[in-house]
């Protein structure tokens, strides 16, 4: 049996892994990870799936060829791109040793794109907040606070093993505030703040100045919500400023196990943070080259394939490392083969700071990473001088990750400064666009992201829909909806007697429809 | 009642290392090197926190796990059900130390044909109960006041948990203290009343083992019990005696003690009692409404051998907005004939349902109105499934 993470989200639950790729892998329950006692949610239960897919292999020009010829293509490739033009992406399920190295291979290229997931954010928040982005507080907190915020989240779903802190809380006295455009199925929240999800996507920071009038629901309260690449920066922005206003502490959950990786950012590369965030990556032309460490396009965007193939078939130069086979790799120039995460040697960082040792004994990821800086920079280190250097910029020095302690604290709790420029429409981070504005008549579609939405794997097969739109349907049991923008997609739906009656709310990306978080649609009954 | 004995291992290194003179380790042993056993299940230890499930056919692995370890409680049933899925597997005579529990999981499992109980051979241990690792952890640092990671050793002896540091030192406090504190064992082994394993092969453990002895009170419930015993006895491995009167009477007392204090646990846990029925209702409704579709509960439960085409699976639809998920409602009807109270669906529920209490709530009724206790015979069939097999016949 493997002890290993699971790689579904930044919580990092422990578990074990048995198995082999002839009689696939089963899941066994590990009652001493102090992260999740042994529970797992519907996405850790379904991790022999997720890591049943195809292997990627080591190719150039889409021909097999040996690691040695992929290590070397790859190195004369990417020194052949001019810096300015070169982007480094990971957001999805490396070590802190193998984004060490990425970094180092980063700057040895001198390339300043490099993102592992928070580069919006960091744009968004004064550096005052980037601490705040980078590292939660430890979870036994949110069982002790005497009073939660939940912002735009929804732990059941997206991170069930919050969830059950959550309820901890309550029995311990806690009073719950929610704050969404649609109050919780599961009825946790004492009260629900409910905010117009159509003014919102017309004039967010108008709406979001309702909540500066409620000041008794965040004052000194432990505030928490998400950041991933698509957080609107409106909302986000406002977040911080009434947590700054309020004494509040925010606790920023992440939706990849590498997001912790920021804070290697931070330190290694901070120059790196104002870099392109992935949506600009992926927008951006003047990116003509891009490295992408353990990270599937079609997981970590909301753009479907189509549009992904066409933006990574334009690209001069594409370099895929990873274990598996994703959207990307029958485009990439070069593709390099490494090992499942759960294979891995190396430590992650989880949401609260806590150093976690994934028990695999391959450092297979590393050492592609470092005979590519050794052709860059003619420095090669070994996997135990950059686990070093891992360790030496958690401030852990020489002593061994200890999974039962917090390891890595923020050195403030609260927000110091309130961030500038709140105003405008509802604005993916990092982007200059803004989104849709929304029609009266139309619907609108709210993605709610679990880990299943980003790793694009067992994802639901059903929209929730209100009962009113329900009723001006006429829809029955058996019917399907379309939901179109762009492009249309036709499914089932659940009726949801929660819901607004024009909102619409998805846990699986509707490729086509929405780019997105929140986006007007239309919704109609599928003939 | 089986033939019961007084015994020990012969060679002083497994006396040493394990408990209780070691006679289960030295009878594990004896089997696998004599042929009576192709595998011995082991938990190998990793610290006394944490174990791991192995399968293995070396002898010496076999003492080197050798030892209590209350604060792991892993689920062997199905980890003895996924050994034999693998077909090279089959056949193969395997030998392992259970807990009452693990020992009901197994014949349940044997009931559903998901393993062969001939090729089993359950050496049972008198289980007063296990602990939570982490729960165990907080309580050193707590109530015990020392290092979690200082512990090299755990023991249950007279209703004291014995903590032994790297410096040799013991601490000891009450259970009873423990658990007022809320440390202490699982819910699910305070309310258990299987305390001596007597559907197992043989039944062992310390209880009427009296001051001075260095034994395991060992007790034979059946032929390969006795085939266990005997082969260790006639190649040297262990040294018997007849267990004393009054060895059997402090065993049967401490039994009896420990089945009072479970039911007064149940009485203590349980929820609903003096609520009305529409209370009870309203309980089960808000308490359930929690459950996110993990499936972990099914996965982990000792007495399910469905596949994905379970009807609890099948006829759950995520569309439905039923108060109660028909997972659930199935789940509750399939246990109600076959729950063994072990706790497993509880440890790994991530939203902390108290599905224990909520199982046994509906199985002790129905089994004691059906007058059937599951995993104690392999040959009694589930009355639910009996009733489904009447059914099929007169079709």
């Amino acid at each position: 049996m493997i002890k290993t993470i699971c790689p579904g989200c930044g919580l990092g639950c422990g578990l074990y892994l048995e198995g082999d790729e002839e009689r696939g892998l089963k899941v066994w329950h590990r009652k001493r990870a102090p992260v999740n006692v042994g529970k797992l949610c519907a996405f850790g239960m379904s991790l022999p799936q997720y890591y049943d897919r195809e292997r990627l292999n080591n190719t150039v020009d889409g021909k097999p060829v040996t690691l040695d010829e992929a290590v070397s293509e790859a190195v004369r490739r990417l020194k052949g791109v001019k810096p300015e033009e070169l982007a480094f992406v990971s957001v999805g399920a490396a070590t802190c040793e193998e984004l060490a190295s990425f970094i180092n291979l980063c700057k040895g290229l001198g390339c300043k794109n490099l993102e592992l997931g928070l580069n919006a954010a960091f744009k968004t928040l004064p550096e005052s907040s980037h601490e705040l982005l980078e590292i939660g507080v430890p979870l036994a907190d949110v069982e002790r606070a005497s009073k939660l915020v939940l912002f735009f989240v929804e732990p059941f779903l997206q991170y069930p093993l919050l969830a059950r802190r959550i309820l901890k809380a309550k029995k311990n006295g806690a009073k719950v505030f929610e704050v969404a455009f649609v109050g919780s199925e599961r009825g946790i929240a004492d009260e629900t703040v409910l905010l117009d999800a159509t003014a919102f996507i017309n004039a967010a920071a108008e709406e979001l100045k309702k909540l500066r009038a409620r000041k008794d629901v965040f004052e000194d309260a432990l505030v928490i919500s998400e950041a991933n690449p698509y957080t609107d920066a409106v909302l986000l922005r406002e977040m911080f400023a009434v947590c700054a206003e309020c004494g509040a502490t925010p606790l920023l959950m992440k939706p990849f196990l590498t997001t912790s990786a920021a804070l290697l950012q931070s330190s290694l590369a901070p120059e790196t943070k104002q870099g392109l965030s992935l949506l600009e990556v992926f927008e951006d032309e003047r990116v003509k080259a891009l490295f992408l460490l353990e990270t599937d396009p079609a997981g970590a965007l909301l753009l479907n394939e189509r549009k992904i193939r066409k933006r990574l078939s334009e690209l001069e130069l594409l370099v895929e490392q990873g274990a598996f086979r994703t959207v990307a790799s029958e485009l990439a120039g070069v593709t390099l083969a490494s090992e499942a995460f759960f294979e891995k040697r190396g430590v992650i960082v989880n949401v609260e700071g806590r150093v976690l040792e994934n028990g695999g004994t391959s450092a297979a990821g590393v050492e592609i990473l470092e005979r590519m800086v050794e052709g860059v920079t003619g420095g090669r280190r070994s996997f135990e001088e950059v686990r070093s250097e891992v360790f030496g910029t958690l401030g852990l020095g020489e002593t061994s990750p200890k999974e039962d302690d917090v390891q890595v604290k923020r050195k403030e709790t609260k927000v110091l400064a309130e961030p500038e420029g709140l105003q405008g429409g509802a604005t993916a981070v990092g982007t200059a666009r803004g989104a849709e504005a929304a029609e009266s008549g139309d619907y609108l579609l709210l993605y709610r992201t679990t880990p299943a939405f980003w790793s694009g794997v067992f994802a639901k097969s059903f929209v929730e829909i209100s009962v009113d739109a329900a009723r001006s349907l006429k829809l029955f049991r058996d019917d399907d909806v379309e939901i179109s923008n762009a492009e249309s997609v036709t499914l089932d739906f659940k009726i949801s007697e929660r819901l607004p009656e024009r909102l619409i709310v998805s846990e699986t990306k509707l490729a086509g429809v929405s780019e997105r978080l929140l986006s007007p649609v239309r919704l109609r009954r599928k003939e | 009642m089986g033939t019961c004995y007084l015994a020990w291992a012969t060679d002083e290194k497994i006396r040493r290392r394990a408990a209780n003179g070691g006679f289960v380790t030295a009878a594990l042993v004896a089997a696998l090197e004599n042929g009576l056993l192709d595998a011995v299940v082991v938990v190998k230890k990793e610290d006394v926190y944490e174990g791991i499930p192995t399968v293995t056919s070396a002898p010496e692995v076999v003492v080197e796990s050798a030892g209590s370890l209350h604060a792991v409680p892993v689920n062997l049933t199905k980890f003895v059900v996924e050994f034999y899925k693998d077909e090279k597997n089959k056949g193969k005579k395997i030998g392992l130390p259970v807990k009452p529990c693990d020992a009901r999981g197994i014949i349940e499992q044997a009931k559903r044909q998901q393993l062969d109980i001939n090729d089993i051979y359950l050496v049972g241990l008198n289980c007063g109960g296990t602990l939570h690792p982490l729960n165990l952890r907080e309580a050193a640092a707590e109530v015990y006041g020392i290092d979690p990671d200082a512990v090299v050793k755990e023991e249950i002896k007279a209703g004291k948990l014995f903590l032994t540091l790297q410096s040799g030192e013991e601490r000891e406090c009450k259970i009873e203290e423990l658990e007022k504190k809320g440390y202490g064992r699982r819910d699910s082994c305070k309310m258990c009343i299987t305390k001596i394993p007597t559907m197992a092969d043989l039944a062992c453990g310390n209880w009427g083992v009296l001051k001075g002895e260095e034994a395991t009170f060992v007790e034979v419930l059946t032929g390969k019990g006795e085939a266990l015993l005997k082969n260790a006895l006639e190649n040297g491995y262990i040294k018997v005696k007849e267990a004393s009167e009054k060895s059997l009477e402090v065993r049967e007392r401490i039994k009896n003690a420990m089945v009072k204090l479970a039911e007064e646990w149940w009485e203590k846990l349980d929820a609903v009692k003096e609520l009305t029925r529409d209370e009870r209702l309203k309980f089960y409704v808000e308490t359930l409404r929690l459950c996110i579709n993990c499936g972990a509960c099914r996965t982990v439960c000792p007495v399910c051998a469905c596949d994905d085409a379970a009807k609890c699976v099948s006829m759950h639809d995520e569309r439905d907005d039923y108060v109660i998920s028909m997972y659930n409602v199935i789940r509750l009807l399939h246990l109600m004939d076959s729950c063994i109270g072990c706790g497993q669906c509880e440890d790994v529920c991530p939203v902390d349902i108290p599905l224990t209490f909520i199982h046994r709530r509906f199985a002790e009724r129905m089994q004691r109105k059906l007058n059937y206790m599951p995993g104690m015979n392999v040959s009694e069939k589930p009355p639910f499934y009996e009733a489904e097999l009447q059914w099929h016949d007169i079709l």
